[in-house]
């Protein structure tokens, strides 16, 4: 991963700021009547970013009904595009083949953990936003090593963070039950012990 | 003159002071602290009793104590600001009170079963990281530095402790954390981080589920090497010194269930099909009281130990059970009597330290002899009324008797209903301004009394508050010799008896052959209030002959069937007796 750092891109909290004044519009909600394409949003993402517009084959992946799972898959992919559309990576003009292959394949794992507006107001997974998306541009946020960069991703990533969680509950579970074992054999025990009235 | 080496503390001691008003204005500009106490000696540590650690603080007096000499030793002379920030933390945000910090330990008893002592450590770690958290992230304080420091060899805890703020403070994994990391690790230690940041502005009902996080990693051998390195800044060891926490007694609402292992606690992070996010950062709750949960003296007193107050199991009793009476405390019942005219002096009677300081007649003492000593030659003027034509409330005193035989619980274990009720009628009496007589009593020749009628809160409770845990015989000539030369004009007594059916022993000879029945009769006539029998039994009173008999000579009995209905009794028996 660290080879994918070498370059390096905007200051974190530049971004990080950036994304936290997210529009709330990025954000469908179920009572929303009005329809968001986003296979639309991400087309003039690509072109702002260098690219050309989706063909009809490209844009599939983005022809989503904005309902049930759906729903919050499509608002991290809007979300992801209101932070790729800042001015940095629009000046660039070279983002929008690794901007694509992020959309379409780099947020769907994702959706299915968290909770779209998390990426907004929650400060980790912000980061963890802006970290990836970073990554997935071959850039290191200004001012760390591509070494730190990793390490700090890694520490943020939600699927992993899930895994290790997942194990701590799997152990904390099975020392509850020993301790639970131990509590009974030890209240037995002290009651064989108690005199015979 | 002084070298230059010799100059060099008091040089650290100038920057830290000059350093601390912004220290202070970190946290806000409006926090007041006096300033800290400098220790250059280790003379002045011990005076202090500052061990081990280069700083600690006191929550009573909101003192920061720092060894200058400690600071030289462990090369922290740059850290002035983040060390003295760190202490302010304590006084403002966590623990801030003394109240909060024992609430913080009966919480993290709970997380820590079986290794409950351990509670004070885990609670230093807590706050800790909730301090450096803040002020990493607010002020981008060097902690992480600091921490590297002072960090020794590596246990398993200490490594989740170091892992976690590598987290909180996007560190490099290693840097701090040294040890095995394994998947568990990492996971706690993630979860740890995300409890850090979800309870910082309630971080009490935290505090719990951080010592659930922290169990696995004590059991094994109390997490030795860890304490050992959190010696270095142990900070919070004689916090509570001096102070004592209010309300401890009370669980709060959310006490019992505070000890949840966060890896089974909800992240709200999960996406639901087809319904709208919901936020779940814990909202913040104030500290309501637990609606009638009470937590027992055993742990009352346990956890008082663990904020390393000096107190005995009876002192600590005596606070519990002053503590549990003051929400019951109402007037004692009064009598009334015609209102008294002009008060007349009739005379004077020795002063004794139960008495009120401004009733002493100074000049009469001092003519009585130039050594003035309480109950002996301290002198208070006794004064007569004449009767008026409106009413006047007087306080009857009261002579209570308290079972202690071996069937009643010890006070200083279990809750114990009947010194409860002992401990609300006492403190109402008191607070009429009656004195009161209280005998604790068990098996022949077992009792304890305070030195007469007293007004004296502690003598009371600490009789209250005692165990006896024998035979069961009324104290007989306890009863006999309060009444037997009490004068006719002395204020009127209400004698209460708190027991079972051992009561009945008060209707068998005393040591002197004389029949109990007749005592009791005397006692009950002199002592003009009236008495009561508040009595555990498993059937009626009617069906004892002996209390029926007891009935017939004037006492009120009154059957309970629970030690709990006490302090339904203990509000009742002044309404039913004197009203208002």
């Amino acid at each position: 991963m660290e080879n994918n750092l070498q370059q390096e891109g905007p200051a974190l909290e530049y971004l990080l700021r950036r994304l936290s004044e997210c529009p709330p519009e990025f954000v469908i909600s179920a009572h929303d009547k009005t329809a968001v394409a986003p296979a639309a949003v991400v087309s003039d993402l690509l072109q702002d970013l260098g690219g050309h517009l989706l063909t009809p084959g490209s844009a599939a992946p983005f022809q989503l009904e904005p309902s049930g799972k759906n729903r919050n898959y499509i608002n991290i992919i809007l979300i992801a595009c209101w932070l790729l559309h800042d001015s940095w990576f629009r000046q660039q003009q070279r983002f929008a083949e690794n901007a694509y292959n992020f959309l379409r394949n780099g947020l769907d794992e994702l959706s299915k953990r968290i909770t779209a507006d998390k990426f907004i107001y929650d400060p980790d997974r912000r980061e963890e936003l802006v970290r990836l998306v970073l990554q997935a541009l071959g850039l290191r946020p200004k001012g760390e090593s591509p070494e730190q960069a990793a390490d700090r991703l890694k520490t943020l990533d939600s699927i992993e963070r899930e895994r290790v969680i997942r194990e701590a509950k799997k152990a904390e579970e099975r020392a509850k039950e020993l301790r639970e074992a131990m509590a009974r054999q030890a209240a037995i025990e002290a009651a064989s012990k108690m005199p015979r009235e | 003159m002084e070298s230059a080496s010799e100059n060099y503390p008091r040089q650290i001691r100038q920057e830290w002071q000059d350093c601390w008003p912004r220290a202070l204005a970190l946290w806000s500009p409006y926090v007041k602290l006096h300033d800290p106490s400098w220790c250059l000696t280790s003379e002045q540590e011990k005076n202090e009793r500052l061990l081990a650690s280069f700083a600690m603080i006191r929550l009573h007096d909101h003192t920061v104590v720092i060894s200058i000499k400690e600071v030289i030793e462990r090369h922290l002379e740059n850290f002035a600001l983040e060390i003295l920030a760190h202490e302010i933390g304590h006084h403002v945000y966590a623990p801030a009170d003394i109240s909060d910090q024992a609430r913080m330990i009966a919480r993290m008893r709970k997380g820590l079963p079986g290794k409950e002592h351990l509670a004070p450590f885990i609670a230093n770690l807590y706050t800790d990281l909730l301090i450096n958290d803040r002020l990493v992230r607010s002020h981008k304080l060097r902690f992480a530095e600091i921490m590297q420091r002072l960090s020794g060899p590596a246990d398993p805890l200490w490594t989740l402790y170091m892992r976690i703020a590598e987290i909180l403070w996007s560190v490099k994994k290693g840097v701090l954390a040294k040890g095995t990391m394994d998947d568990k690790l990492e996971g706690d230690a993630q979860l740890g981080a995300r409890l850090i940041r979800n309870y910082a502005k309630d971080w009490l009902e935290g505090s719990g589920r951080f010592a659930a996080l922290c169990l696995s990693y004590v059991l094994p051998d109390e997490a030795a090497v860890a304490q050992q390195n959190q010696k270095a800044w142990s900070d919070m060891a004689g916090a509570a010194s001096g102070g004592f926490p209010e309300g401890l007694s009370e669980m709060d609402a959310s006490e019992q269930n505070g000890s949840l292992h966060p890896a089974f606690e909800e992240t709200g992070d999960e996406p639901a099909d087809g319904h709208e996010a919901t936020e779940t950062v814990p909202e913040e709750s104030p500290q309501q009281p637990g609606g009638g949960q009470y937590r027992q003296p055993y742990e009352y007193g346990q956890i008082l130990k663990a904020l390393g107050l000096d107190l005995n199991d009876h002192e600590i009793a005596v606070k519990y059970y002053r503590e549990r009476a003051l929400p019951f405390l109402i007037p004692f019942p009064a009598i009334e009597k015609p209102q008294n005219a002009e008060p007349l002096r009739e005379g004077s009677e020795i002063w004794d330290t139960g008495s009120s300081i401004e009733n002493i007649d100074w000049v009469q003492s001092a003519i009585k002899s130039p050594y003035l000593i309480p109950g002996y030659t301290i002198i208070e003027p006794v004064y007569g009324t004449s009767e008026g034509s409106l009413p006047e409330k007087t306080p009857v005193d009261l002579d209570l008797y308290v079972d202690c035989s071996g069937s009643m619980p010890n006070p200083q274990i279990a809750i114990s209903y009947l010194t409860l009720a002992g401990a609300i009628i006492s403190l109402s009496a008191l607070r009429a301004g009656s004195k009161v007589q209280a005998t604790l009593w068990s098996g022949t020749n077992q009792f304890e009394s305070t030195d007469g009628f007293v007004r004296d809160e502690d003598q009371i409770l600490k009789i209250l508050t005692g165990y006896l845990g024998g035979g069961t015989a009324f104290p007989i000539h306890k009863l006999r010799d309060t009444y037997a030369d009490r004068p006719p004009h002395a204020v009127n007594v209400h004698i209460l008896v708190i027991s079972d059916d051992g009561v009945t022993t008060i209707l068998k000879n005393d040591e002197k052959g004389n029949k109990g029945a007749d005592i009791s009769q005397k006692a009950l006539e002199k002592a003009g209030a009236g008495g009561t029998m508040v009595l555990n039994l498993y059937q009626d009173w009617h069906k004892y002959k002996q209390l029926v008999h007891l009935s017939k000579q004037g006492w009120n009995i009154h059957r309970i069937t629970d030690w709990t209905e006490l302090v339904a009794f203990a509000k009742q028996f002044s309404r039913q007796y004197y009203g208002k």
